[in-house]
């Protein structure tokens, strides 16, 4: 017989446990403790270490009791949001908000079914415009719209 | 006492009629309309992205404008499920039960109208409850000490994990992910970095905007992105002279109204049971109360009104813990209270007497917001079904936009753009994993407050760990924590199966 247990519950626990574990082995090796009446930088932490592995052990006991299967992951629209956000940190400063913007719109916009260069490159722009309306014109902030490389 | 209160009336309205305050009120509700009627995009993904705006504002007038989505949102959930059948804010679902019954019967016009008047009636209940109670509360926690301030803290914390969130161990897990997110940052006692990683720019601990908007803006995004591509509808427009209520409404209306709006007021000011709890438990005892409780589900108007009226009371009084105690019931409420910290304004029984034109504003705006609600909502009806049409397709790159840039302006600083790419990657697993992210971010706010009480309480009692039960009021506040501890935990063993709720 083999046990049935909830693969997306399992994880969870093991994601909780192995975050209470590592929030908790740092603050111990790292910050002093202290005691009750004078409590050390590490002592918080290190009771939510405490505090989360015992989470996650009970967790694990629900998962074993149960059955499931991990959800399926979109990865297409995961890696596309991430991208984009990351390509708008990388541009911003170098190239100015505008070209951070397009590009963003750009990359986000593969996370679709289906996807039209034309009708993103339209959403990009009229984005980039709304942009800078709000934030530079608007609220005045102090963002470069275009900066060349350098 | 009434002198009091009418000198606080007189200053509140004098910051709050303030025309450009006028204005970030009505940007507010009229947000909080827009993401009200839209389905997928909730009150506090909206309050994040608005988040970094307030850091360039007078605090009472971000705040005003926080606050106005927050309401906002309550009163526009409940137009997209009287006429698609879906809650475009979770806080209107029950409203679904009886009012999408009602659009079949053609009677769509009248439930939105009632709707409207009642959302008006509660909440108007809701303000001059939290008028009338908040100096009391504050009165009264003055005699509050450290230990007290911790254990409420804890209650607060436990109860919101527990009630309104499916798993309650999940939900107590990611509170205290929360906390320990908190912890990142100098520690204020020693001096110490903790968490830092060697990167300066974690000394001042991690961003609340940056965790915000991460966990729900950009988590919501990379979840809806697929699910939403199928939103094919198609409702009737609604003509003025169809919202005209029979005499057997009116008749009906008064007492569902003040049933709703009594019941939504109580849940709205404890914590954990926030608006969705409160609009439940109106519609539980509508039905009950009810001599003929067949007609239920097939187009009641007390179906309707009462949790209606119940939303939005409870969205009013859930302002009182936050503002009068500074314990925030729900996640929305805590960014509320982010809002004031990141102004430098301590949250606490202080802030009334501190910054009366930042708390008198605040409530007295809520009127100014509540007549514009009134006003807007029936009028703007055509606008915002032409809005449920347009695609996500086109929403969600705005939306990225907005997250990113929003972030960014804060302080000019790409290290927050990277945090919130993060944190939504982080947040996108959690929410497949069934980790509610709302508890994280009311971890998050107050684990910064409740280390400072507890290190302060236990070098008040030379570190005996007692001093939470040995003083009255905070054994009586531990008791009813654990005790909801243990319920939160012996459901979650017997596996009860998750409402998907969230607020």
């Amino acid at each position: 017989m083999t046990r049935t247990f909830d693969s997306k519950e399992l994880v969870g626990a093991i994601a909780i446990t192995t975050g209470g574990i590592a929030l908790g082995g740092y603050a111990w090796m790292h910050y002093p403790m202290g005691s009750p009446a004078q409590m050390g930088p590490g002592f918080f932490p290190v009771a939510l270490g405490v505090i989360l592995v015992g989470i996650g052990l009970l967790l694990a006991m629900t998962a074993m009791r149960g059955s499931g299967s991990f959800p399926a992951v979109e990865w297409k629209s995961l890696v596309a949001v991430l991208l984009s956000g990351a390509f708008f940190a990388l541009t911003v400063d170098r190239f100015g908000l505008v070209p951070a913007v397009v590009g963003l719109v750009i990359i986000v916009r593969a996370a679709d079914k289906k996807y039209s260069v034309l009708g993103s490159i339209a959403l990009a722009s009229i984005l980039a415009v709304i942009a800078v309306l709000i934030f530079r014109i608007g609220l005045s902030m102090p963002f470069a719209i275009v900066r060349g490389p350098g | 006492m009434m002198d009091d209160l009418f000198g606080n009336i007189v200053l509140g309205l004098s910051t709050a009629l303030i025309p450009a305050n006028i204005g970030y009120c009505f940007i507010g509700v009229f947000l909080g309309m827009l993401v009200g009627v839209l389905p997928g995009i909730g009150a506090l993904a909206a309050i994040s992205m608005l988040f970094p705006i307030t850091f360039h504002l007078h605090p009472a007038s971000g705040l005003m404008m926080l606050a106005g989505i927050y309401y906002g949102a309550a009163y526009g959930g409940s137009t997209t499920s009287i006429l698609l059948n879906l809650p475009g804010d979770p806080s209107s679902s029950v409203t679904c039960l009886d009012g999408y019954p009602m659009a079949q019967q053609g009677r769509s016009g009248v439930a939105l109208l009632l709707t409207t008047l009642a959302s008006f009636v509660a909440a108007s209940a809701g303000i001059l409850i939290m008028m009338l109670f908040s100096p009391l509360i504050v009165d009264a926690s003055l005699r509050f000490g450290d230990a007290e301030y911790f254990s409420l803290m804890l209650l607060g914390l436990v109860a919101a994990s527990t009630i309104s969130v499916g798993s309650g161990l999940k939900g107590i897990a990611m509170v205290v992910v929360g906390i320990g997110l908190g912890t990142v940052g100098v520690d204020m006692y020693t001096g110490v970095p903790r968490f830092t990683l060697g990167m300066m720019e974690l000394w001042e601990g991690l961003s609340i905007v940056a965790v915000a908007m991460g966990l729900f803006g950009i988590a919501e995004i990379i979840t809806s992105v697929q699910a939403a591509e199928s939103n094919k509808v198609e409702p009737k427009a609604v003509t003025f002279r169809s919202m005209i209520p029979t005499r057997d409404d009116w008749r009906r209306f008064p007492k569902a109204a003040a049933r709703g709006s009594a019941v939504g007021a109580f849940f709205g000011a404890l914590p954990g049971t926030g608006v969705l709890i409160a609009s439940f438990m109106a519609y539980a005892l509508e039905k009950r109360v009810s001599k003929e409780p067949q007609r239920f589900g097939r187009g009641a108007v007390e179906g309707v009104v009462s949790p209606e009226a119940a939303n939005n009371a409870a969205g009013q009084t859930a302002f009182i813990p936050t503002m009068t105690l500074g314990i925030p019931g729900s996640a929305t409420m805590a960014l509320i209270l982010g809002a004031l910290i990141v102004h430098g304004i301590n949250p606490g029984p202080r802030l009334m007497m501190e910054h009366p034109d930042v708390f008198w504003g605040l409530v007295m705006s809520f009127w100014v917001g509540n007549v514009l609600l009134l006003v807007l909502n029936l009028p703007l009806i055509g606008i915002w079904i032409r809005l449920l049409k347009v695609p996500y397709r086109i929403l969600y790159p705005a939306i990225m936009m907005f997250v990113c840039i929003g972030v960014y302006s804060i302080n000019n600083s790409v290290f927050d753009v990277w945090l919130v790419i993060l944190f939504g990657g982080l947040g996108y697993f959690l929410r497949l994993l069934g980790f509610p992210p709302a508890p994280l971010i009311l971890g998050f706010v107050l684990g910064h407050m409740m280390e400072e009480h507890f290190r302060r309480a236990m070098i008040l009692a030379h570190g005996n760990f007692l001093t939470f039960v040995e003083r009255p009021l905070s054994a009586v506040i531990m008791a009813m924590t654990a005790a909801l501890l243990a319920w939160g935990v012996w459901s979650a063993l017997r596996s009860r199966p998750p409402l998907p709720l969230e607020e």
